[in-house]
Protein backbone atom coordinates (compact mmCIF):
# COMPACT_ATOMS: atom_id res chain seq x y z
CA UNK A 1 0.00 0.00 0.00
CA UNK A 2 2.63 2.23 0.94
CA UNK A 3 4.89 1.18 -2.21
CA UNK A 4 1.93 1.66 -4.15
CA UNK A 5 1.74 5.50 -2.71
CA UNK A 6 5.08 6.62 -3.32
CA UNK A 7 5.18 5.41 -6.76
CA UNK A 8 1.80 7.35 -7.84
CA UNK A 9 3.59 10.30 -5.89
CA UNK A 10 6.79 9.59 -8.32
CA UNK A 11 4.55 9.76 -11.07
CA UNK A 12 2.67 13.18 -10.10
CA UNK A 13 5.73 15.01 -9.43
CA UNK A 14 6.77 14.66 -13.13
CA UNK A 15 5.15 16.90 -14.41
CA UNK A 16 6.28 17.22 -18.10
CA UNK A 17 5.22 19.49 -21.19
CA UNK A 18 2.83 17.34 -22.76
CA UNK A 19 1.39 19.48 -25.74
CA UNK A 20 3.68 21.46 -28.41
CA UNK A 21 2.18 23.31 -31.53
CA UNK A 22 5.01 23.49 -34.08
CA UNK A 23 5.48 24.22 -37.81
CA UNK A 24 8.41 21.80 -39.44
CA UNK A 25 9.47 21.93 -42.71
CA UNK A 26 7.94 18.89 -44.51
CA UNK A 27 10.80 15.72 -44.74
CA UNK A 28 12.98 18.04 -43.08
CA UNK A 29 12.75 17.40 -39.35
CA UNK A 30 16.20 17.84 -37.68
CA UNK A 31 17.69 17.48 -34.27
CA UNK A 32 19.03 20.48 -34.48
CA UNK A 33 17.28 23.64 -32.26
CA UNK A 34 14.52 25.10 -32.38
CA UNK A 35 12.56 21.73 -32.65
CA UNK A 36 15.23 19.68 -30.86
CA UNK A 37 15.45 21.19 -27.30
CA UNK A 38 11.58 21.62 -27.73
CA UNK A 39 11.27 17.82 -27.73
CA UNK A 40 13.40 16.84 -24.86
CA UNK A 41 11.21 19.22 -22.64
CA UNK A 42 8.38 16.67 -23.34
CA UNK A 43 10.81 13.28 -23.16
CA UNK A 44 10.47 12.14 -26.36
CA UNK A 45 12.87 10.56 -28.35
CA UNK A 46 14.30 12.97 -30.56
CA UNK A 47 15.78 10.42 -33.55
CA UNK A 48 12.89 8.54 -33.73
CA UNK A 49 10.14 11.55 -33.60
CA UNK A 50 12.13 13.31 -36.84
CA UNK A 51 12.21 9.83 -38.69
CA UNK A 52 8.84 9.20 -37.89
CA UNK A 53 7.96 12.87 -39.30
CA UNK A 54 9.54 12.80 -42.13
CA UNK A 55 8.48 8.85 -43.07
CA UNK A 56 4.68 10.37 -42.73
CA UNK A 57 5.75 13.93 -44.46
CA UNK A 58 7.13 12.03 -47.28
CA UNK A 59 4.08 12.56 -49.47
CA UNK A 60 4.52 16.44 -49.31
CA UNK A 61 6.91 18.40 -50.96
CA UNK A 62 9.98 19.04 -49.35
CA UNK A 63 10.53 22.23 -47.09
CA UNK A 64 7.05 23.00 -47.11
CA UNK A 65 6.30 24.49 -43.44
CA UNK A 66 3.90 21.78 -42.07
CA UNK A 67 1.91 22.75 -38.71
CA UNK A 68 1.94 19.71 -36.53
CA UNK A 69 0.65 19.28 -33.01
CA UNK A 70 2.39 16.88 -30.43
CA UNK A 71 1.12 15.31 -27.58
CA UNK A 72 2.59 12.77 -25.45
CA UNK A 73 0.15 10.05 -23.43
CA UNK A 74 1.32 9.47 -20.07
CA UNK A 75 2.66 5.82 -21.14
CA UNK A 76 5.59 8.19 -23.02
CA UNK A 77 4.29 7.62 -26.63
CA UNK A 78 3.57 10.04 -28.47
CA UNK A 79 0.64 11.37 -31.44
CA UNK A 80 1.61 13.74 -34.07
CA UNK A 81 -1.31 15.33 -35.84
CA UNK A 82 -0.68 17.09 -39.14
CA UNK A 83 -2.54 20.23 -40.38
CA UNK A 84 -2.54 21.96 -43.37
CA UNK A 85 0.31 24.87 -43.80
CA UNK A 86 0.12 28.42 -42.30
CA UNK A 87 -2.08 30.78 -44.23
CA UNK A 88 0.76 32.90 -45.09
CA UNK A 89 2.67 30.39 -46.88
CA UNK A 90 -0.28 30.23 -49.03
CA UNK A 91 -0.82 33.68 -49.72
CA UNK A 92 3.03 34.05 -50.06
CA UNK A 93 3.52 31.68 -52.45
CA UNK A 94 0.12 32.76 -54.26
CA UNK A 95 1.20 36.19 -54.86
CA UNK A 96 4.95 34.71 -55.43
CA UNK A 97 6.86 36.65 -52.90
CA UNK A 98 9.12 35.25 -51.03
CA UNK A 99 9.83 37.68 -47.89
CA UNK A 100 6.62 39.58 -46.27
CA UNK A 101 5.91 43.41 -46.34
CA UNK A 102 8.49 45.26 -43.23
CA UNK A 103 5.86 47.13 -42.42
CA UNK A 104 2.37 46.32 -43.67
CA UNK A 105 0.60 49.56 -43.29
CA UNK A 106 2.91 51.26 -45.96
CA UNK A 107 4.04 48.39 -48.23
CA UNK A 108 2.74 46.42 -50.68
CA UNK A 109 4.41 42.69 -50.67
CA UNK A 110 1.90 40.95 -53.61
CA UNK A 111 -1.08 41.40 -55.15
CA UNK A 112 -3.86 38.44 -55.08
CA UNK A 113 -7.53 38.40 -56.44
CA UNK A 114 -10.48 37.19 -54.46
CA UNK A 115 -10.32 34.18 -56.56
CA UNK A 116 -6.89 32.72 -55.23
CA UNK A 117 -8.52 33.74 -51.87
CA UNK A 118 -11.16 31.66 -52.60
CA UNK A 119 -8.55 28.65 -53.80
CA UNK A 120 -6.95 29.03 -50.46
CA UNK A 121 -10.05 29.02 -48.69
CA UNK A 122 -11.14 25.48 -50.28
CA UNK A 123 -8.01 24.02 -48.56
CA UNK A 124 -7.97 25.91 -45.36
CA UNK A 125 -11.33 25.19 -44.98
CA UNK A 126 -10.38 21.60 -44.15
CA UNK A 127 -8.08 22.41 -40.91
CA UNK A 128 -9.78 21.76 -37.36
CA UNK A 129 -9.84 25.28 -36.70
CA UNK A 130 -12.57 26.10 -39.18
CA UNK A 131 -14.50 23.21 -38.66
CA UNK A 132 -18.01 25.61 -37.61
CA UNK A 133 -17.23 28.09 -40.26
CA UNK A 134 -18.43 28.94 -43.61
CA UNK A 135 -16.48 29.24 -46.30
CA UNK A 136 -16.92 33.28 -46.61
CA UNK A 137 -15.99 33.79 -42.78
CA UNK A 138 -12.91 31.38 -43.66
CA UNK A 139 -12.23 33.70 -46.35
CA UNK A 140 -12.19 36.68 -44.66
CA UNK A 141 -9.90 35.05 -42.04
CA UNK A 142 -8.08 35.12 -45.04
CA UNK A 143 -8.09 38.50 -46.07
CA UNK A 144 -7.14 39.42 -42.59
CA UNK A 145 -4.02 37.45 -42.38
CA UNK A 146 -3.00 38.56 -46.30
CA UNK A 147 -3.41 42.27 -45.27
CA UNK A 148 -0.98 41.88 -41.95
CA UNK A 149 1.98 40.31 -44.69
CA UNK A 150 1.01 43.20 -46.60
CA UNK A 151 -0.42 40.99 -49.85
CA UNK A 152 -3.15 43.28 -51.42
CA UNK A 153 -6.34 41.55 -51.98
CA UNK A 154 -8.12 42.85 -55.51
CA UNK A 155 -11.70 42.29 -56.62
CA UNK A 156 -11.04 42.84 -60.37
CA UNK A 157 -8.94 40.96 -62.50
CA UNK A 158 -5.46 41.81 -62.96
CA UNK A 159 -3.32 42.50 -66.21
CA UNK A 160 -0.25 40.32 -66.77
CA UNK A 161 1.84 43.67 -67.79
CA UNK A 162 0.94 45.23 -64.23
CA UNK A 163 1.75 42.61 -62.32
CA UNK A 164 5.43 41.91 -63.88
CA UNK A 165 5.84 45.88 -62.98
CA UNK A 166 4.59 44.99 -59.53
CA UNK A 167 6.83 42.40 -59.13
CA UNK A 168 10.18 43.28 -60.64
CA UNK A 169 9.86 46.87 -58.47
CA UNK A 170 9.17 44.42 -55.42
CA UNK A 171 12.04 42.64 -56.08
CA UNK A 172 14.30 46.38 -56.40
CA UNK A 173 12.67 46.77 -52.77
CA UNK A 174 13.30 43.52 -51.39
CA UNK A 175 17.06 43.85 -52.42
CA UNK A 176 17.83 47.40 -51.18
CA UNK A 177 16.40 46.00 -47.67
CA UNK A 178 18.22 43.03 -47.77
CA UNK A 179 21.39 45.28 -48.58
CA UNK A 180 21.00 47.71 -45.17
CA UNK A 181 19.75 44.82 -43.04
CA UNK A 182 23.54 42.99 -44.26
CA UNK A 183 25.24 46.23 -44.02
CA UNK A 184 23.45 46.71 -40.33
CA UNK A 185 24.56 42.76 -39.40
CA UNK A 186 27.97 43.46 -40.57
CA UNK A 187 28.59 46.93 -38.69
CA UNK A 188 27.52 44.92 -35.27
CA UNK A 189 29.89 42.22 -35.89
CA UNK A 190 32.94 44.44 -36.40
CA UNK A 191 32.21 46.05 -33.79
CA UNK A 192 32.60 43.58 -31.16
CA UNK B 1 35.29 32.47 8.74
CA UNK B 2 35.73 34.63 11.85
CA UNK B 3 34.94 37.41 10.04
CA UNK B 4 31.57 36.38 8.66
CA UNK B 5 30.66 34.86 12.11
CA UNK B 6 31.48 38.75 13.24
CA UNK B 7 29.09 40.31 10.36
CA UNK B 8 26.40 38.34 11.06
CA UNK B 9 26.28 39.31 14.60
CA UNK B 10 27.08 42.76 13.90
CA UNK B 11 24.26 42.91 10.81
CA UNK B 12 21.10 43.07 13.24
CA UNK B 13 22.06 45.52 14.92
CA UNK B 14 23.15 47.95 12.44
CA UNK B 15 20.51 50.01 10.82
CA UNK B 16 18.31 48.48 9.13
CA UNK B 17 18.85 50.54 5.97
CA UNK B 18 22.61 50.17 5.88
CA UNK B 19 21.99 46.53 6.22
CA UNK B 20 19.74 46.59 3.20
CA UNK B 21 22.41 48.77 1.94
CA UNK B 22 25.29 46.39 2.63
CA UNK B 23 23.28 43.69 1.09
CA UNK B 24 22.78 45.48 -1.94
CA UNK B 25 26.22 46.21 -2.59
CA UNK B 26 26.60 42.95 -2.34
CA UNK B 27 23.88 41.73 -4.77
CA UNK B 28 25.62 43.93 -7.43
CA UNK B 29 29.21 42.62 -7.21
CA UNK B 30 28.16 39.73 -9.10
CA UNK B 31 28.16 41.28 -12.55
CA UNK B 32 27.57 39.06 -15.48
CA UNK B 33 30.63 38.08 -17.81
CA UNK B 34 31.25 40.01 -21.34
CA UNK B 35 29.34 38.88 -23.94
CA UNK B 36 31.53 36.31 -26.28
CA UNK B 37 32.20 37.70 -30.17
CA UNK B 38 29.59 36.13 -32.05
CA UNK B 39 31.71 36.55 -35.40
CA UNK B 40 31.07 33.07 -36.77
CA UNK B 41 26.98 32.51 -35.59
CA UNK B 42 26.13 35.81 -37.33
CA UNK B 43 27.82 34.27 -40.49
CA UNK B 44 26.59 30.31 -39.93
CA UNK B 45 22.84 31.74 -38.95
CA UNK B 46 22.06 34.17 -42.18
CA UNK B 47 23.32 30.78 -44.23
CA UNK B 48 20.86 28.49 -42.63
CA UNK B 49 17.77 30.59 -43.06
CA UNK B 50 17.00 29.22 -46.74
CA UNK B 51 13.98 30.92 -48.07
CA UNK B 52 11.24 28.77 -50.27
CA UNK B 53 11.15 28.77 -53.44
CA UNK B 54 8.50 30.95 -54.70
CA UNK B 55 6.94 31.27 -58.85
CA UNK B 56 8.25 34.51 -60.60
CA UNK B 57 6.32 34.25 -64.05
CA UNK B 58 3.14 36.55 -63.70
CA UNK B 59 1.28 34.46 -66.02
CA UNK B 60 1.57 31.47 -64.09
CA UNK B 61 1.13 33.07 -60.68
CA UNK B 62 -2.43 34.64 -62.60
CA UNK B 63 -3.50 31.96 -63.78
CA UNK B 64 -3.46 28.89 -61.07
CA UNK B 65 -3.29 29.67 -57.39
CA UNK B 66 0.37 28.81 -56.42
CA UNK B 67 1.57 26.54 -54.34
CA UNK B 68 -1.81 25.58 -52.92
CA UNK B 69 -0.87 21.99 -53.90
CA UNK B 70 0.97 20.86 -51.06
CA UNK B 71 1.73 17.29 -52.53
CA UNK B 72 3.96 15.61 -54.63
CA UNK B 73 1.82 14.00 -57.19
CA UNK B 74 -0.68 16.72 -57.61
CA UNK B 75 -1.14 20.13 -59.45
CA UNK B 76 -2.01 23.38 -58.37
CA UNK B 77 -5.58 24.00 -58.97
CA UNK B 78 -6.51 26.59 -61.89
CA UNK B 79 -8.27 29.74 -61.82
CA UNK B 80 -11.49 29.82 -63.25
CA UNK B 81 -13.96 32.18 -65.04
CA UNK B 82 -15.98 34.47 -62.29
CA UNK B 83 -18.81 32.67 -62.88
CA UNK B 84 -17.67 29.35 -61.48
CA UNK B 85 -17.42 31.53 -58.45
CA UNK B 86 -20.08 32.17 -55.76
CA UNK B 87 -21.92 35.30 -55.39
CA UNK B 88 -20.89 36.30 -51.82
CA UNK B 89 -17.14 36.21 -52.81
CA UNK B 90 -17.98 39.26 -54.85
CA UNK B 91 -19.36 40.98 -52.12
CA UNK B 92 -16.71 40.60 -49.82
CA UNK B 93 -14.42 43.68 -48.29
CA UNK B 94 -10.93 43.58 -49.51
CA UNK B 95 -9.89 46.41 -48.46
CA UNK B 96 -7.64 47.26 -44.83
CA UNK B 97 -9.42 50.43 -43.80
CA UNK B 98 -13.17 49.37 -42.79
CA UNK B 99 -15.89 49.72 -44.16
CA UNK B 100 -18.32 52.85 -45.29
CA UNK B 101 -21.50 52.81 -42.66
CA UNK B 102 -23.69 53.98 -46.46
CA UNK B 103 -22.62 50.48 -47.78
CA UNK B 104 -24.09 48.26 -44.85
CA UNK B 105 -27.82 47.75 -44.24
CA UNK B 106 -29.16 49.10 -40.50
CA UNK B 107 -31.01 45.83 -40.10
CA UNK B 108 -27.63 43.53 -39.77
CA UNK B 109 -25.92 43.50 -36.87
CA UNK B 110 -22.47 44.36 -38.61
CA UNK B 111 -23.90 47.98 -39.33
CA UNK B 112 -24.00 48.29 -35.02
CA UNK B 113 -20.71 46.58 -34.39
CA UNK B 114 -19.02 49.03 -36.62
CA UNK B 115 -20.58 52.17 -35.24
CA UNK B 116 -19.10 50.87 -32.00
CA UNK B 117 -16.23 50.92 -33.04
CA UNK B 118 -16.03 53.91 -35.07
CA UNK B 119 -17.38 55.97 -31.31
CA UNK B 120 -15.38 54.19 -29.11
CA UNK B 121 -12.30 55.75 -31.52
CA UNK B 122 -13.55 58.76 -31.60
CA UNK B 123 -13.91 59.07 -27.88
CA UNK B 124 -10.33 57.87 -27.34
CA UNK B 125 -9.78 61.01 -29.49
CA UNK B 126 -11.82 63.42 -27.83
CA UNK B 127 -10.20 62.40 -24.27
CA UNK B 128 -7.05 62.93 -25.60
CA UNK B 129 -7.82 66.30 -26.82
CA UNK B 130 -9.31 67.36 -24.21
CA UNK B 131 -6.67 66.55 -22.01
CA UNK B 132 -4.66 68.85 -23.33
CA UNK B 133 -6.49 71.24 -23.49
CA UNK B 134 -6.88 70.72 -19.82
CA UNK B 135 -3.28 70.98 -19.48
CA UNK B 136 -3.04 74.59 -21.29
CA UNK B 137 -5.91 75.97 -19.35
CA UNK B 138 -4.91 74.63 -15.65
CA UNK B 139 -0.71 74.24 -15.66
CA UNK B 140 -1.08 73.30 -12.10
CA UNK B 141 -3.62 71.16 -11.44
CA UNK B 142 -1.55 68.08 -10.64
CA UNK B 143 -4.97 66.15 -9.86
CA UNK B 144 -4.62 62.62 -11.11
CA UNK B 145 -1.12 62.93 -11.90
CA UNK B 146 1.07 60.58 -9.45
Amino acid sequence: MAARKAVAQVADKVKRKTFLSTVIPAGKATPAPPLGPELGQMQIQIAAFCKDFNEKTSHIKTGIPMRAEISVNPNRTYNITLLNPPTSYFLMQAAGCQKGATSSNTQTAGIITLKHVYEIAKIKGRDPAFTCMTLDQVCKTIIGCAHSIGIKVVRGPIEVAELKEFLARRAEEVAAEEKELEELRLSKVLRL
Amino acid sequence: MAASVRKLILLPITQYSRRTSLSYLMLARHYAAPAKKIVGKVSAQSAQKSKLQVETDPEKLLKYCCGACIYVDGKDPEIKADSEYPDWLWTLHTERSPRDLSELDPMTPEYWVQISRFTKNRNKRVWKRLQKLKDIQYPDDKIGVS
